[in-house]
């Protein structure tokens, strides 16, 4: 009997020794918590570290970016079934890209803003805390200036969400701009100058890039004096603190040694690590069988936009940088097995199906192994401040003083590791008129494909997007509505719709509040 | 209390007796006085009734006299009296009568003396044969219970719904306990192993860890006063599962063996070679392109070279494209062979029961198949007087090929159903013809995923308990129980070259663990004290712990020289995913209370309380009170129905309780750290570690709350013939535990939170007639029914616009992440039916100018002839979210289920229909195999004959050429009435007479169909589908469901 008592106690005391609310509490065993990382200078860094993955994750800068922005700037086509809404300029709220780019860019912002609470209000003595807020305000603003751009007034997170922070409304457009600007001044105070920190993160400077293009955005629709101005104060002090990289050719060229270059003002880190997709910028431009990746080749240049570009400066290096065209060797297998090379024709030499269109070269990455590419990619570039540069004095001043800008990244361009060539000459003898729409489309031949089309074809407001975009398109000589898509003339493409999935989860937004023409 | 009790006392009438006769007192077993029941006369009318002392008295005319006593539950006793003029008579308790015992939680209790509404399901043979898990035994069998499966293929779950939906957490499954050790349900399963890509592993086992076969009892509670018990975990209802135990005699041996074989039911048809080859020129030559076939006048198929005239001429020499039926390629007999041993039997003090058994299920799709051997022990010993130990293990390993059936994500690419619809009738189409087109719209065709895909699981499962009750006294009885149930499953995917995201890669593995260990210590002292004839009182008091241990872990791997080792050579990978590795803990701690209080043997009060602490709550919030109160009313003990004779039952139940529902992920009040899927890189392209937030933090979660209220009525004829029993209930269930999506402008899409209220009433009505019941021939009819009504209660949402309506309303989960269906198809309106579908309204097809006149744009695109009509509920002549409405109800208005036995000597003739009415069924497939917009796809029959042209106007499907199928999402097009009847098992048996085999005690054979019959308008594979079971976001939805099967089995069973 006694024996029988004393089990049943045991098994009763058991519970009873220990109190009931310790028992049930119960942490993440293999997660950190926010106060463990902010604890110590690593622990931050690996947080910034996860504030620039999300920048450069695939449903940002890593896929959806390209995805979108490449066909809906009108610049160029893609076979993506999927996007077709947004290849026809008809982008739907539900469209596959629109609803990974919105949530990751707002991820983002909220990783940004936990360094910033945690680093305003802490006590613990962090050597790095200044580089840390510097590059979280530097990427805070540089996300909402892609939001802004890409769809008007968006919510303002300024703190992490919390579940009581769940439902904001749209601001306007003004206050976004606000903010950005105050963060990228923060940025510039706090941000390190050259040298002082890792060699691939933004330095002061790049703040003032950033600066100088949020002023010439917001000066360009109203053609805004004082804005103009605001614009030349921020680009000129990164004049000559950067340099261009000798030849058009080397900003492309694999390898670490030539990432992260003398010209580099921004640049997205991608390495191979890992077995999980990283970045779809080299499947979505190169060519399919062109090297050994499997690779889509799904992005085109539109017809237009190749024969712009040849037209303006026949046999400029930078077009066989640019492109393929004319004709490629495409990897393919003979009945043995054997790899062969077969040549393929592409536009201009066809123009049916998708070889109908050109394809982009810049992204080539042999190395790709069908999930994860080493290819780093240039956020912003300093021959993008000369082209700034340039542009802002022609408004301000007119075009004597601007050549020397824009003159200095075509004489780059002329360089080749074989000498130089004549074309792409220097501008000069230009009006303001001329050198203002010269030097816009001089943006197109310098960067395409790096992510600027959509902003650069907006930013000087309606007309200039639909003479420049729909007009050009619809009526190119060689277009088939049957076969490419005609683009709508509609006030609806000057933004992205925002998605529908935020109007479903914050109440502080309805559908009334849609971008107009959606 | 004494108090109470002699209040009670002065209150009962003293009765009094008159004349001489004789008298007497009638008791159980345990003198304990019997009122109410009845001495008859035989042979004559006369009657009485005994007391509530149980003390009668009877005048006799003659002597002698033959007096019988016949009193429910027990055994009738007839006494000769001489000259006796003063008896008593101790009754037998007869178990085979009503009073069975039904296990309720923490206890059992007769079952004329439940108070809550129970459904017991003894499980009939036929029925265990053909089961392949616990929950075929309860589809259509018991009121109010519905079972649907997640999809046809071997291995897949079925999800049961107690009462309508109870609750929208991921987990809406009643509570399993097997012998009183809590089991999870289906929900569980390993990671998907591939983290990157549009995959997503269908969810895989349910209930295992118990064979049906070892069943003797399954006990269904479904209301409130029934589950407080189990307070926390009750609110989806509670199964109890009671497995067989050894009965005292002899070794008895059984043998069971069954083999099934299984046919595709209702394939659906889509278009052969040579119309297919059709169908791709035109949509080609919509698009002024030129024809990609040329199809021959004996309807072969080759590429189109040149020109009509040069096909024409080079007829003899031009190579024919090989066709494929890709249904006929793929689908094959599915056979099911299953063997079952068991041995039983007992002494004085102890009793055992062994069982080993083995299942091969082989699927319809070559290589995918489920495998289970399992053993179980019971054993159950007096260790002496007081002290009784029962001990069961039971342990199954599973081996599961799974065939990729459903799929969350649904790139036409990651399912093979998919590729057996839509995949061109072709082979090697797509090498041939997609190169350079995108991977969503590629297929890589059947025969690839059977040949180069795998998700191979395999588990092994122990459930173990050991019970042991001490006799303390008369009264009292401690009883401490610890349950385990341990799981460890492996599961590996692998995507060879031969498919496009194995191509990508040059082969991808990966590997994922799921180990967990749970277990509860339960610790009861029950009591059972008769304080005087007239008032009976037992009940349980008891601390629970029931924690668990999860371990999930992941491996990743590709980029492979040599790929014959398959994912089983995940470490010859060139390119590794970093392991992830996952622990979690959980705890609930709960303390129970539960009074029973009988009186007079006719009013039964039961009272419960429970309070359970959780871990998943943050301080503060942890603690829920569930308490429950519930009167029954035996009236069949009242004298007015006593002498009814033909009523043998007749009770009322009333019953009130709070129960509580915790089935949220762990860790949801606080935000974890985690490494991003890839890590960042630094400039020489190393690893740089990134850690960001993976949900946002609710520290304010709190338990989920259901109160029910139920009225019950249980009547039964002519000694139990005939019974019926009905229920009507109406519950509550507030502070809903919601994965909520929210704007993604928090940095999250969707976070967990209490929001919200659902209403269920419902009426149920079961019913069972022995029509004739003698010596050689008995036939039972029986059936149930269940009305359920669900509305969504207060939401606590600020109204806002939906399409042009303004509600207070929140959506379900975007369907699919990939091209098609990437939207929500339910709402979930306060006031209305929960998930209603919500999408376009159309209008037929847009059939001549005058139509296309007045039709709106869509999202500013002109509308075309031959385009769907969408319904501009706006009028702004546009088609944009404005115009989204309400298009269908996936609620149904009732499930029913019926059947019959018929059984003449040694022959048994059975059979068991099921069906389901008013529900609408979202059918996202119709996305693709109803609209002929791409040649790539192949579609249904119809979509392409009955396509719209301007030389078919009338016809009933949009014209070939017509893409945005995928960006309208979800329009009333693709709902269909759910209604069905099913004959879903007709069986014959055969007891092989076996008096003159001296070795065998008895031989049963039998032959049944299943599946054979099916009644509905539904055009996809099956009805009974719900490809989203275990998601409350999306309901209602057919989304690459699986085929279900047309199966004819025998089976045979032997005892010797």
């Amino acid at each position: 009997m006694k024996k029988y008592i004393s089990i049943c106690s045991f098994f009763l005391s058991i519970f009873i020794l220990s109190s009931c609310e310790d028992a049930l509490e119960e942490k993440p065993i293999t997660a950190f918590s926010e106060e463990q990382l902010f604890a110590t200078e690593q622990g931050v860094e690996t947080v910034i570290n996860g504030m620039y993955q999300s920048f450069a994750d695939p449903a940002y800068h890593g896929s959806a970016y390209h995805g979108l922005l490449a066909p809906i700037s009108g610049k160029f086509w893609s076979g993506q079934g999927a996007s077709e809404d947004a290849t026809s300029l008809n982008c739907s709220p539900i469209n596959t890209w629109l609803d990974r780019l919105w949530p990751q860019m707002f991820q983002t912002i909220n990783v940004a803003n936990i360094i910033i609470n945690n680093l305003e209000n802490t006590d613990v003595i962090l050597a790095n805390k200044e580089t840390s807020l510097g590059q979280a305000y530097f990427i805070r603003a540089a996300t909402y200036f892609d939001l802004v751009r890409l769809f008007g007034g968006v919510p303002i997170k300024t703190s992490p969400s919390t579940s009581e922070t769940l439902h904001t409304a749209r601001s306007t457009k003004q206050e976004v701009y606000d903010l950005i600007i105050a963060d990228f001044e923060k940025a510039k105070l706090m941000l390190p100058d050259f040298n002082e920190y890792l060699a691939d993160r933004p330095v002061k400077f790049a703040a003032n890039a950033y600066l100088a293009k949020v002023y010439l955005t917001l000066a360009g629709e109203n053609n805004d004096m004082a804005m103009w101005t605001a614009a030349y104060n921020e680009a000129i002090q990164v004049y000559q603190k950067y340099s261009l990289v000798s030849t058009y050719a080397d900003l492309f060229k694999l390898g670490f040694e030539n990432e992260n270059s003398s010209e580099a003002i921004f640049e997205l880190q991608y390495g191979q690590n890992g077995a999980v997709r990283n970045s779809d910028v080299i499947r979505f431009y190169t060519l399919k069988d062109f090297t050994d990746a499997t690779t889509f080749g799904r992005v085109r240049p539109n017809k237009e936009t190749f024969d712009q570009h040849v037209n303006q400066y026949p046999g400029d290096p930078r077009i066989d940088e640019t492109f393929i065209f004319d004709v490629y060797q495409k990897r393919t297998f003979d009945n043995d097995g054997n790899l062969v090379l077969v040549p393929q024709t592409i536009y201009p030499t066809r123009d049916t199906g998708n070889d109908g269109y050109a394809a982009i070269k810049k992204y080539l990455d042999p190395g790709f192994n069908g999930t994860t590419t080493s290819r780093n990619f240039m956020k912003m570039r300093y021959a993008d401040v000369l082209l700034m540069l340039a542009e802002i004095e022609n408004e301000i001043n007119g075009p004597a003083n601007a050549y020397q800008y824009v003159n200095e990244v075509l004489a780059r361009a002329r360089n080749t590791a074989n000498g130089t060539t004549t074309e792409p000459a220097n501008f000069s003898g230009l009006t303001q008129e001329e050198f203002r729409s010269r030097i816009l489309r001089e943006r197109q031949y310098e960067m395409l494909a790096e992510g600027h089309e959509f902003y650069d074809t907006r930013r000087r407001g309606y007309k200039y997007f639909l003479d420049e975009v729909v007009t050009i398109h619809n009526n190119y000589p060689t277009f088939d509505p049957r076969k490419d898509f005609v683009y709508p003339i509609s006030i609806k493409n000057m933004l992205l719709p925002i998605p529908s999935i935020e109007f479903s989860g914050n109440r502080a937004i309805s559908v009334a509040d849609q971008n107009p023409g959606y | 209390m004494k108090k109470f009790i002699l209040a009670i006392l002065i209150l009962i009438p003293i009765s009094f007796f008159a004349q001489k006769t004789v008298t007497g007192v009638i008791t159980d077993e345990t003198n304990f006085p019997l009122p109410g029941a009845s001495v008859i006369i035989k042979g004559t009318s006369t009657g009485v009734v005994t007391d509530l002392d149980g003390k009668f008295s009877i005048t006799l005319k003659e002597t002698p006299a033959t007096l019988s006593i016949i009193y429910l539950g027990f055994k009738t006793k007839e006494v000769v009296i001489v000259n006796q003029t003063q008896i008593t008579v101790a009754l037998e308790a007869d178990s085979e009568q009503l009073d069975e015992i039904v296990i309720i939680g923490y206890g059992e209790v007769k079952k004329g003396d439940l108070t809550g509404s129970v459904t017991t399901v003894k499980p009939n043979k036929n029925a265990v044969d053909r089961a392949q898990n616990v929950e075929d035994l309860l589809q259509g069998r018991a009121a109010g219970v519905q079972v649907t499966a997640n999809g046809n293929e071997p291995g897949a779950p079925s999800s049961i719904k107690i009462r309508g939906l109870n609750s929208l957490t991921g987990n809406t499954e009643p509570l399993y306990v097997i012998d009183g050790i809590i089991v999870d349900s289906a929900t569980e399963d390993t990671l998907d192993p591939l983290s990157g890509g549009n995959s997503y592993l269908a969810p895989q086992a349910g209930i295992s860890g118990v064979n049906p076969r070892d069943i003797e009892s399954i006990e269904v509670l479904k209301d409130a006063s029934a589950t407080a018990i189990y307070g926390s975990r009750g609110a989806n209802g509670v199964i109890l599962i009671t497995t067989k135990k050894g009965k005292s005699g002899e070794t008895k041996f059984s043998y069971s063996n069954f083999s099934k074989v299984g046919v595709i039911a209702n394939d659906i048809e889509v278009l052969k070679t040579s119309e297919y080859a059709k169908y791709g020129n035109e949509v080609r030559a919509n698009l002024n392109f030129s024809p990609l076939f040329y199809i021959y006048n004996d309807n072969s198929v080759a590429n189109f070279q040149n020109s009509e005239q040069f096909m024409i001429d080079n007829a003899s020499t031009i190579e024919r494209l090989e066709g494929v039926d890709w249904s006929e390629d793929t689908y094959q007999v599915a056979v099911t062979r299953n063997h079952r041993l068991t041995a039983s039997g007992g002494g004085e003090n102890s009793n055992y029961y062994f069982a080993i058994g083995h299942l091969d299920n082989q699927g319809l799709v070559p290589r995918s198949f489920a495998k289970k051997t399992d053993f179980a022990i019971n054993l159950n010993n007096d260790l002496n007087s007081k002290l009784k130990l029962a001990t069961k293990v039971t342990a199954t390993y599973s081996e599961n090929s799974a065939s990729k059936g459903t799929d969350n994500l649904g790139g036409t690419n990651n399912n093979l159903v998919r590729q057996i619809i839509s995949g061109a009738p072709i082979l090697g189409f797509d090498d041939n013809n997609n190169a350079g087109t995108d991977f969503e719209l590629a297929l890589d065709g059947p025969r690839a995923w059977i040949e180069d895909y795998d998700d191979l699981s395999n588990e092994t499962r122990i459930l173990g308990s050991l019970k042991l009750d001490y006799e303390i006294s008369d009264v009292f009885k401690y009883r401490v129980q610890v349950g385990a149930d341990y799981r460890n499953k492996d599961r590996k995917i692998w995507y060879g070259t031969g498919l496009f995201r194995g191509q990508q890669v040059n082969g991808e593995a990966g590997f994922s663990n799921l180990n967990r260990f749970r277990y509860n210590i339960d610790n009861t002292l029950m009591f059972r004290k008769n304080f005087n004839r007239n008032h009976k009182i037992n009940g349980t008091v008891g601390f629970v712990v029931d924690k668990s241990n999860i371990t999930l872990k992941t491996n990743q791997a590709s980029d492979f020289p040599n790929k014959d080792l398959r994912a089983d050579g995940i470490s010859f990978g060139q390119n590794f995913q970093a392991p992830f590795l996952g622990k979690q803990r959980e705890t609930i701690l709960s303390f129970l209370g539960r009074v029973n209080y009988t009186l007079f043997n006719k009013y039964l009060i039961t009272a419960t309380y429970r309070a359970d602490g959780s871990s998943k709550f943050g301080e503060g919030k942890r603690w829920g009170h569930f308490p429950a109160v519930a009167l029954a009313w035996k009236m069949e003990e009242e004298s007015f129905i006593k002498n009814i004779e033909s009523i043998s039952q007749a009770k009322l139940r009333l019953g009130w309780g709070l129960t509580g529902n915790q089935g949220i992920p762990n860790y949801r009040t606080l935000t974890p750290f985690e490494p991003t899927q890839t890590p960042y890189s630094n400039a020489s392209g190393g690893v740089a570690s990134a850690i960001i937030p993976t949900n946002l933090a609710n520290p304010d979660l709190t338990w989920e709350t259901t109160s029910q209220y139920n009225a019950g009525l249980d009547v039964a004829f002519v000694n139990n013939r005939f019974s019926a029993t009905v229920d009507v209930y109406y519950k509550t269930i507030s502070d809903l535990l919601l994965n909520v999506e929210i704007g993604p402008s928090t940095g999250f899409e969707n976070y967990f939170a209490n929001q919200g209220e659902l209403i269920n009433k419902g009426i149920e009505l079961s019913l069972s007639a022995d029509i004739i019941d003698n010596e050689s021939f008995k036939w039972n009819v029986y059936g149930n029914i269940a009305f359920n009504k669900n509305k969504v209660g207060e939401l606590g949402i600020p109204p806002a616009t939906f399409g042009n309506q303004t509600y207070s309303a929140f959506l379900g989960r975007q369907v699919s992440g990939g091209n098609f269906f990437k939207v929500p198809a339910n709402i979930f309106i306060e006031g209305e039916a929960p998930a209603l579908f919500y999408g376009f309204a159309t209008d037929g097809i847009i059939s001549d100018q005058t139509q296309l006149s007045t039709a709106p744009d869509f999202r500013g695109s002109p509308a075309q002839l031959g385009d769907v009509a969408l319904v501009d509920q706006d009028g702004d002549g546009n088609i944009t979210d404005t115009d989204l409405t309400i298009i269908g109800d996936p609620n149904p208005d009732f499930n029913y289920g019926f059947g019959s036995t018929l059984e003449y000597k040694d022959i048994s003739l059975s059979f068991f229909f099921n069906g389901v009415y008013g529900n609408d069924i979202a059918n996202g497939n119709l996305l693709r195999e109803n609209y002929a917009d791409q040649s790539t796809n192949n579609v249904r029959v119809e979509a392409y004959r009955d396509a719209w042209r301007p030389d078919n106007v009338n016809g009933a499907y949009p014209r070939v050429g017509y893409n945005i199928a995928d960006e309208t999402g979800f329009t009333d097009r693709l709902i269909e009435d759910g209604s069905f009847l099913r004959l879903s098992n007709v069986s014959l048996g055969y007891n092989i007479p076996v008096d003159n085999i001296s070795f065998i005690d008895n031989a049963y054979i039998s032959l049944s169909g299943q599946n054979l019959l099916l009644f509905t308008n539904y055009s996809g594979f099956d009805p009974e589908v719900n490809s989203f079971s275990f998601d409350p976001g999306r309901v209602g939805i057919d989304w690459n469901s699986f085929p279900n099967q047309k199966s004819v089995s025998m089976s045979l069973n032997l005892t010797f």
